[in-house]
Order: C-alpha cells, then structure tokens, then sequence
C-alpha cells in the first residue's frame, strides 16, 4: 500500500540523476531523497508531523526503486541498507523491509517506473 | 637413530615458508579489496541522515481504572529504508517514564491488542512474531501476561530466502 503522493516514476528519475556521479557526491542527494521527511519519505506527512506503519513498505520499496535507477546492484543496495540498519536498530531488517527493497530494486530493473 | 641430512629438509622448509608468505598475502591482498569494495557502501550508509519517531501509538493504547496505560511503542528510523524497532510499554500513573514490557519482531496486522482483566492484570496480545525479547511479567502489582506464536526457524529461513 502506497500513499496516493507516492509516484515511484518520479523517485527513479531522481535516481537516475546521480547515477554518474562518484559515490562522494552522491551521499547528500540521496540523502535529501530518502531521509526523514525526505522527498520519497511516504510514510511520514510532513503537515501533519504524522508516522504511518502501514506506508513502511512503500517507503522501502522507494530506496529499492532509487537505487536501481541509481545503477546499484541488489546486493550492494542490501549492504548499504543493513549497514544503515545495524546503526539505527537493535534488530536488523525486517525480512519484510527487505523484500520491499527487493522488489522495488527489479520492478525498477524491470523497467516498470522508467 | 638419527636420520641423515639429505638437504630435502631445508628446501621442504623453504617451500612451506614460501606458501606461508603466499597464504598472508593472499589473506592480505583479499581483506583489501574486501575494504575498497566496501568502504564506499558503508560510507554511503553512515552518511545517510538518520531521524527517528518515536511514540506509543494512540489506537493501541489501552488504560486501566488508576490510570495505567500501556500501549504500542515505535521507534521508527529513517535514512536508507526504515526500521521499525517495536515494544509494548506501560506508563504507570503520574509517572512520565515509560517501562518496556515486551520487544517484538514483525508484527502481525492489527496487532499488538491489549486488555486489562483487572486494574492489575494486563494482557498483551502479540499475533505471529519472529521474535520476542526483553519480556518482563509483572512491573509493581501488575502482572502481564502474553497470548503469541513464533515463527518456526523453516519459516525464518524461507522467509530470509525469499527477501532478497
């Protein structure tokens, strides 16, 4: 389930927009993209300062969808996110945060948001 | 009896010390790539900024007769992907701390559901998890009791297999 704002086109445009760039560089616009009420932070309403659980999935399908655009492999979007994880939580991923990232990753590869 | 020196030994000690520098660079030479081809995505995730919700979620929370409430805690951190970090909390009356009862792994739809029995017994239904950790069964006068399955490790590993 996804919020009606998500438009997951948009999320792999803004992909391919740092796919030439050194990994250096690339940090902060991923960043702005994906943080915390970032632009394709679907589960959080910035208006409203509102969290929704049911809107995860979507949110970690985005960073499979901007990654792929971005030209990362599936395995090294899954280092970057459990990496990312290990620091913020006592738990890894969830597998079902992780299979979101999956299928966003080949739905992208599959061409499915160009 | 003391075998004769037949020279064989010298070079069977040069060979081993010569495989030995081969297996440390080897060891070397791969800990080094691993590190090239690494340091850029763990660079990529640490530099990634990192916010965290947290709150007892409203539609979970459930008080007692004194004014306990125990409730659904999230902390969900964002930066590359979200985890979610879940427990269940009690905070007793005229207290501003909360105290975590139970932390929890993927939770099922509509769950967690709790009910107080009485003023001092709380039931804490958790739905099919993965995990359960941290589970404490009374805080003062209350008790707490839990109503949940886990996974079996099959399902956890097909799981595992299937997320990626």
């Amino acid at each position: 389930m996804a919020p009606p704002r998500a438009n997951f086109q948009e999320v792999y445009a803004a992909g391919e927009r740092i796919a030439d760039l050194s990994p250096s560089q690339q940090y902060d616009p991923a960043g702005a993209a994906l943080r915390h009420f970032g632009a394709y932070d679907f589960q959080r309403d910035k208006a409203t300062n509102s969290f929704f659980t049911a809107y995860v999935p979507a949110a970690n399908y985005a960073v499979g969808v901007y990654m792929a655009a971005a030209g990362y492999n599936l395995i090294n979007t899954h280092l970057i996110s459990e990496t990312y994880a290990l620091r913020n939580s006592n738990n890894a991923l969830t597998y079902s945060d992780r299979k979101w990232i999956t299928r966003g990753w080949e739905d992208a590869k599959a061409g499915y948001w160009k | 009896m003391p075998r004769p020196d037949t020279g064989n030994e010298g070079h069977g000690r040069r060979k081993s010390a010569a495989r030995r520098k081969l297996i440390i660079f080897l060891v070397i030479g791969a800990a080094t790539l691993a590190l090239l081809y690494l340091a850029p995505l763990v660079a990529f995730a640490l530099k990634m900024p990192s916010d965290c919700f947290e709150g007892m979620t409203e539609d979970t929370s459930v008080a007692n007769g004194r004014g306990d409430v125990a409730g659904e805690y999230l902390e969900a951190c964002t930066g590359f992907g979200t985890v979610v970090n879940y427990s269940v909390v009690l905070r007793r009356h005229g207290e501003t701390g909360a105290i975590t009862l139970v932390r929890f792994d993927e939770p099922t739809y509509a769950y967690p559901r709790l009910r107080w029995l009485s003023d001092d017994a709380l039931v804490v239904e958790l739905g099919k998890v993965n995990f359960v950790w941290s589970k404490r069964n009374s805080v003062g006068p209350i008790r707490i009791s839990y109503v949940y399955t886990t996974a079996s490790w099959s399902e956890l590993w097909r799981e595992f297999k299937e997320s990626f």
